[in-house]
């Protein structure tokens, strides 16, 4: 059967000190017309750089070594065409268009976004400009830009992220292609966009039957969207077959272990997160063999001595490239399941409060011109109500803006509250001046989001760890600053060995740990922890969120627990707060708020969140959330949700709802459940 | 932007007065006397009291600052001590001399450092790139008094290919104007050639590795397109300030060229003017190049708004 695109051991290599090193190492794929296929891997293995090699948008440093490309309708190999030739630019955009990770920079800044969507029609098709005009209108209709006349002449700047990345698929579709690649495509975007945006994706693709690959880190985005999945790692395919196979039946060690570690959230409360140990080869210092033998949890020594095992077919249309055979991988499955009996950590919950936030505000002023004048004040966060027991997780969601890290600073005394009250162990910190915060301060900590940037980078780790003993006077004298250093690099499991070591030599995923030691060396009882793993790969997530659980129970520690991934936040909390521009819209214990999710904006986002199950993605109920999140600028008046509800009622745009009690551990604030 | 605009020309006005302030007393300060300039060394001293007064000199120095400021408020700058006329019809015959040399080698210089910026960003590493890196760095800091004798020598003295020295408007006499023109341009437009190649390489360098470049290019884009289209309009933000800088440089700073080429030029007239105390002149010279400067970075920063539409200066 002729295929539309396949792709035969393609090689990319990049020179790096001196060396050639493969990032892509003999990967091969096909996909028929208007067919969804998944790629997924971690950073590093090689996805994009695949897909970029296919195309030859490989820039120097980079080079494809070699490998074959066919098209349907396009005579020969693609890779032997000039990179830059007739051939290849009619495919790049004309046949193969791609949309890529970054919306903030993938549009030409000066230019309009009509004129580059009118661009590519013009390149690939003949037509004259009027009728390129208005397909591009017509395009920027499709993908639910309002108003499309007029925006048809706007900067992407005059755009907000999700509306970018909608045009950035209006420009990859304009010409007609017939694949169509989204290179982590909404990444960078909040999940109900997120979901929007595949949801539209898949429509379009389907109506036109424009074949999709989609390229992510996120097994929910594939679970969800993908009809075949290939998975991937360190430069190679390791595993291939239909979604529904894949997750039922994972074949290779690296998929079985990569459902192990994430959270999902369908999860029981209790599932314990496997991580898998170590880190991904370096490409400069891959091995000839296996290059997952050192993390694998299967490995015999077979594979050491062999060379990289291919892609076997096990059954039809099902590929893994693994080097063992069926019996020994389950022989090795009840060896782990016997040797990894884990249970998790014993939560400790106190009855007395650790934090107690009534009712705080904080707005921030805005000022125009020469003379600075205050024209109005920007509501970040309103009327947030909740409390904290000791040894408690608190998790708190809301997508970007909604007022998380302010409600956070304000907690932190980091901005004081226009009003209402923080009462932290028993003390009312919302007024405190320096002076009279400095006792409090080391009890409340802090884990920020990028272990690359919040780390000094010519701090050695030890004073980066040590530092706040010396501030709040908790040692007194060297040798016990040594050993309490060397106790906190042991409790976050790294290697004191490391201490003198700078920030750039830790991995992410060390560097974390750094981040979490450091919040734990003055004894705090409070740690907020601000996206602490989104920054990190999938196999990584699940070591610091084992530790994050380990701590707690150990020093009976209480987390605030900030993350847009309610995946996470629902594994790792006791209660959860739901927050909407700058309000609180929910707040309920974690297993109520997810089988008995009553506001309407909850709904939406639980529903926007992919599950890394096919099988359960094909039964869930959808609720599609209409339209963006408003600037926090433009808060409608009431509930901030009205205008996006289904349900809204004419009180919900006047007064904006009370938190109420539907029970014991359920607190809403929506009028649908006060009219009772 | 006209609110704008108009609150930019305001600013510059206070400018232009605090550099009024700032010249008239450093030219007070410094040692010499007019009257001696005038009259020479041997003079009698009824005479040097009689022009010391009639100069203005006995009056004390901030209230001679402010007689010249109300009459430069009416339009009056003066009268020059050394050339006996009116210091805004001798700054006009000037000033149009250096202008026009300015302009000139102004527009000469954008299209060459440009197209030169451009190649050898595009020609990264190879050896185009590495010639044009090389003579721009090279030339930028080549001091321009240096160049003109150098060139003099050249052309002039051993060739003896073109004039040597002297000005003509082009409406006088075209050839020679050409030919007594050619040097002084060349040696003006070298500095600024190179700057702006050197700022447009670098800031292309800087666009090419922009994502938007690579979406450019997997829609099939032509290099050619891509470069002119996607990436110059981008990599000429950078240069537009230069090239606000260079024509405030190219006014104030034309005294080496004209002096080496002897040229009635604004800029020789300043230099002749510090070293006979002519205040009146050099208090006028000093405005005008002032302003000009000003005027430069105002039209520089209304055009960054034209060329990138994130700028908007007023919401």
């Amino acid at each position: 059967m002729q295929r539309l695109l396949t792709v035969k051991d393609i090689v990319t290599s990049f020179k790096m000190e001196g060396q050639r090193v493969r990032s892509v190492d003999g990967v091969s794929f096909h996909i028929d017309p208007g067919e969804i296929i998944g790629v997924v891997g971690e950073s590093g293995s090689g996805k994009s750089v695949t897909m970029l090699s296919m195309l030859q948008l490989i820039s120097s440093p980079g080079r494809v070594e070699s490998g074959e490309v066919f098209l349907e309708g396009v005579e020969g190999n693609l890779l032997s065409a000039p990179a830059n030739g007739p051939l290849m630019r009619e495919v790049r955009g004309g046949r193969i268009s791609m949309i890529f990770q970054e919306p903030m920079t993938s549009l030409n800044p000066v230019l309009t976004i009509g004129y580059q969507i009118e661009e590519n029609i013009l390149l690939h098709q003949k037509c004259s400009k009027e009728e390129a005009k208005a397909r591009t209108i017509e395009m920027l209709k499709m993908v639910n830009i309002p108003d499309a006349e007029e925006r048809y002449s706007y900067y992407p700047q005059q755009f907000s992220g999700g509306m970018r990345q909608r045009i950035m698929i209006a420009m990859a579709m304009a010409a007609k292609p017939s694949v169509l690649i989204a290179d982590e495509a909404t990444t960078a975007l909040d999940v109900t966009t997120q979901a929007q945006l595949l949801e539209m994706i898949r429509d379009v693709a389907k109506k036109t039957s424009t074949a999709v690959i989609i390229v992510t880190h996120n097994l929910g985005i594939v679970a969800r969207f993908a009809e075949r999945i290939y998975v991937m790692y360190a430069g190679s395919v390791v595993e291939t077959t239909d979604t529904m196979r894949l997750f039922k039946k994972p074949e290779h060690p690296y998929t079985r272990s990569l459902l192990q570690a994430i959270p999902r959230l369908d999860d029981p409360k209790d599932r314990i997160l496997i991580p898998i140990d170590g880190l991904p080869p370096n490409p400069a210092t891959r091995p000839d063999y296996c290059p997952f033998y050192d993390r694998c949890l299967y490995h015999m020594d077979k594979c050491r001595e062999q060379k990289k095992p291919a892609l076997i077919e096990l059954e039809e249309g099902h590929f893994a490239a693994c080097l063992l055979t069926e019996e020994e991988k389950a022989q090795k499955a009840v060896e782990i399941a016997n040797r990894d009996i884990r249970s998790a950590p014993q939560k400790n919950i106190q009855p007395d409060n650790c934090l107690e936030v009534e009712k705080i505000r904080k707005f921030f002023p805005v000022f125009q011109g020469i003379m600075r004048k205050k024209i109005g004040e920007v509501k970040a966060i309103e009327d947030i109500s909740f409390t904290l027991r000791r040894g408690e997780t608190l998790g708190l969601v809301g997508e970007s803006g909604c007022g998380k890290t302010t409600l956070a600073r304000s907690i932190m005394r980091v901005y004081e509250p226009e009003s209402g009250q923080v009462v932290f162990d028993g003390t009312d910190i919302t007024h405190l001046n320096d002076r009279q915060l400095k006792p409090v301060r080391p009890k409340i900590s802090m884990i920020f989001q990028d272990p690359y940037s919040s780390l000094d980078p010519r701090q050695t780790a030890e004073s980066i760890v040590g530092e706040s003993l010396k501030i709040h006077h908790l040692v007194q004298n060297q040798q016990e600053y040594e050993e309490r250093v060397d106790e906190l690099f042991r409790l976050v499991g790294l290697d004191p060995g490391l201490k003198s070591r700078v920030a750039h030599e830790f991995s992410g995923g060390q560097r974390q740990r750094l981040g979490i030691a450091r919040a734990l060396s003055s004894n705090p009882s409070l740690i907020i922890c601000d996206e602490p793993i989104s920054a990190l790969d999938v196999s990584i997530q699940a070591q610091i969120i084992n530790l994050l659980e380990d701590l707690q129970a150990q020093l009976g520690l209480s987390y605030l627990f900030i993350a847009h991934d309610l995946a996470v936040v629902k594994h790792i909390s006791d209660r959860i707060l739901v927050m909407y521009l700058g309000r609180v819209v929910e707040i309920a214990d974690c297993l109520e708020l997810y089988e008995n999710t009553l506001h309407p904006y909850t709904k939406a986002l639980l529903s926007a969140i992919p599950v890394a199950d096919p099988a359960v993605e094909a039964q869930r109920e959808r609720v599609v959330i209409k339209g963006e999140v408003p600037s926090i600028r433009h808060r409608p008046t009431g509930c901030p949700f009205h205008n996006r509800c289904e349900h809204a009622m004419e009180i919900c745009k006047k007064e904006p709802p009370e938190l109420i009690h539907v029970n014991d551990s359920h607190q809403v604030a929506c009028y649908l459940y006060t009219q009772r | 932007m006209g609110s704008y605009v108009l609150k930019r020309l305001g600013q510059m006005l206070l400018i232009l007065l605090i550099v009024s302030v700032f010249s008239f007393l450093l030219i007070s300060f410094i040692p010499g006397d007019p009257v001696y300039a005038i009259l020479g060394a041997e003079v009698a001293p009824e005479e040097y009291a009689r022009v010391h007064a009639e100069l203005g000199l006995d009056k004390p120095v901030i209230v001679r600052y402010f007689d010249w400021l109300f009459n430069a408020l009416r339009g009056n700058f003066g009268q020059s001590i050394q050339f006996h006329m009116s210091t805004v019809e001798l700054l006009a015959d000037r000033m149009s001399v250096t202008m026009y040399l300015a302009f000139i080698s102004f527009f000469v210089s954008i299209p060459f450092g440009i197209l030169f910026g451009v190649v050898a960003a595009v020609k990264r590493g190879k050896a185009i790139d590495t010639v044009v890196t090389l003579l721009a760095n090279v030339c930028a800091c080549l001091p321009q008094f240096w160049l003109g004798i150098l060139v003099l020598y050249v052309f002039s003295l051993t060739l003896g290919l073109l004039p040597s020295f002297g000005f003509v408007w082009p409406w006088e006499d075209f050839w020679m104007s050409f030919k007594q023109s050619l040097m002084p341009i060349f040696c003006l437009s070298l500095n600024g050639v190179s700057s702006i190649a050197r700022q447009t390489r670098s800031s292309m360098l800087e666009v090419i590795r922009q994502d938007y470049i690579r979406t450019g290019r997997s829609k099939g884009l032509k290099e050619t397109s891509l470069i002119v289209i996607h990436a110059l309009k981008n990599a000429l933000i950078p240069v537009l300030t230069l090239l606000g800088m260079r024509l405030g440089v190219l006014m104030g700073g034309s005294m080496f060229v004209e002096s080496v080429f002897s040229i009635p030029g604004m800029g020789s007239l300043l230099v002749r003017s510090i070293s006979s105390r002519d205040i009146p002149v050099v208090q006028a010279c000093v405005l005008v190049t002032a302003a000009i400067t000003c005027l430069a970075n105002l039209l520089t920063d209304i055009l960054y708004a034209v060329i990138d539409p994130r700028i908007r200066y007023d919401k």
